[in-house]
């Protein structure tokens, strides 16, 4: 098997790579899959030169789907070095890849070593007393990141996401052509409802519990900007309090690590805006039904041969789940 | 009564297959690492999702549709799938707003079905509500 999919064949060509940059004379080393994602490979493996070695990760796309709502690698990129220079906290951006690279579209970061898997965060012992803070350090670093000009990123207000937020997920779904009359009602009640969102800022576009690493000391970094986009700030704060990220504990509105009021006033007091309680609960279900959608965009990856895989495959009937929140909450039956 | 059952074939039938794959996947879970143990129980999950439909009578669909269906005199002979699409059309064009109370429970209804295979666990948890 002579493609990316074979480690043997996809090692040789990272050595190849990272020679390229940085010398004959470094090696790699422990070359790890990590993940297959949704639309990219992330590889991790050692630079060794002399006897210190450095961790780094390869993100490559592997599906440049036209149907994909994914930032483009570049983009990703460029989104990674502007929240770098601004001090948020994410891994360090090392180097694009090329052409000559004979790798595709993807970049290299620093690895950064930690705890990713939400369930664990949420009901392991070890991290129980850390909630209060992985809170604290959530409302802090969503703060500051709303603060950075979304200009430095161009071509970022431009994407849908951030013109015509419910817009762009009604075209998203229109794409998969599978009617879901749970779907098509919350569109329809999303509309009835939409708030005035005001200010259009920087937004990370997938902030929650299992985008980030943490250790017992805290959130170390924050992984997957591929869905950063400009909008309200209330959309990032629905996002995070939104049900699908409380993993059992649904008394822990707050990305699973807290209530929605104490995170309200830890934003409020990071940024100095007030956070609009009811806005913020429209986007939770806005939340809800974009997630929905992503399953769906999910299991269609999978059964059109895009990428094939059982984690996709249950998406296609994780997809109703999601739908029996979304109706409960619209409902008020669920919180 | 399950589908292979009424198809004369020979035994094991369907379920109990499904159950043979699942009982070796379970055997080889402990052994796999990360990726590899992740992707098997999504494994584990979709044999189970499987073997609930087959269990589930094969108009099980029909129950919650025929309420929606009476709700629209939809007199018309459509699949299951035509109608669907032609209900999302109707949602989308704005033709229910005076009816969404009505509609918002029925579709709870309807999607309660597809979870009762997907997930019954998660109808039934107290703790979920």
């Amino acid at each position: 098997m002579q493609n990316d999919d074979n480690i043997e064949y996809l090692s040789e060509k990272i050595r190849v790579c990272i020679k390229r940059r940085f010398g004959d004379d470094c090696e790699i080393a422990d070359i790890e899959l990590a993940t297959l994602g949704g639309s990219n490979r992330t590889v991790l493996f050692d630079v060794v030169r002399g006897s210190y070695p450095l961790r780094l990760v390869l993100r490559q796309e592997t599906v440049p789907s036209e149907y994909s709502p994914f930032l483009p690698s570049d983009m990703q990129y460029r989104v990674l070095e502007v929240v770098y220079e601004h001090g948020i906290p994410v891994p360090r951006p090392v180097f694009e890849l090329e052409p000559a690279d004979n790798l595709g579209q993807g970049y290299v970061v620093t690895a950064v070593p930690g705890e990713t898997l939400p369930k664990r965060l949420i009901n392991s012992a070890e991290y129980v007393t850390m909630r209060a803070r992985f809170l604290q350090q959530s409302a802090e670093i969503l703060a500051k990141l709303h603060t950075i000009d979304h200009v430095l990123v161009p071509g970022l207000s431009a994407l849908q996401e951030s013109s015509d937020p419910l817009g762009a997920q009604i075209a998203l779904y229109d794409r998969y052509g599978e009617p879901h009359p749970a779907i098509e009602f919350a569109f329809r009640y999303l509309a009835k409802y939409e708030p005035e969102h005001g200010a259009k800022n920087f937004l990370h576009g997938d902030f929650r519990n299992g985008n980030m690493i943490v250790g017992t000391e805290g959130i170390r970094v924050l992984l997957d900007w591929e869905c950063a986009h400009t909008g309200s700030v209330m959309e990032e704060i629905g996002w995070f309090c939104a049900r699908s990220w409380r993993f059992g504990r649904v008394d822990l509105a707050a990305g699973g690590f807290g209530d929605r009021e104490t995170f309200y006033r830890a934003y409020e007091k990071a940024s100095g805006n007030l956070v609009d309680r009811e806005s913020s609960r429209w986007w939770e279900i806005f939340g809800v039904m974009r997630w929905a959608i992503y399953n769906i965009m999910q299991s269609h990856g999978h059964l059109s041969g895009e990428r094939r895989s059982p984690a996709f495959a249950a998406c296609g009937r994780n997809t109703g789940i999601i739908e029996y929140d979304l109706l409960k909450i619209i409902a008020k039956e669920f919180d | 009564m399950i589908w292979s059952a009424r198809m004369f074939n020979d035994p094991p039938n369907a379920s109990e297959l499904l159950l043979t794959v699942r009982e070796y996947i379970e055997q080889l879970l402990p052994d796999l690492e990360r990726q590899d143990k992740y992707h098997g129980l999504c494994c584990t999950y979709l044999l189970d999702v499987v073997m609930r439909e087959l269990e589930e009578p094969p108009n099980i669909g029909n129950h919650s549709n025929n309420a929606l269906k009476a709700l629209f005199n939809n007199e018309d002979e459509l699949s299951e799938t035509e109608f669907m699409s032609s209900l999302c059309a109707s949602i989308r064009r704005g033709d229910q707003d005076g009816n969404l109370d009505r509609l918002l429970i029925l579709l709870t209804s309807h999607v309660s079905k597809k979870v009762r295979v997907s997930n019954p666990d998660y109808l039934d948890a107290k703790d979920y509500l």
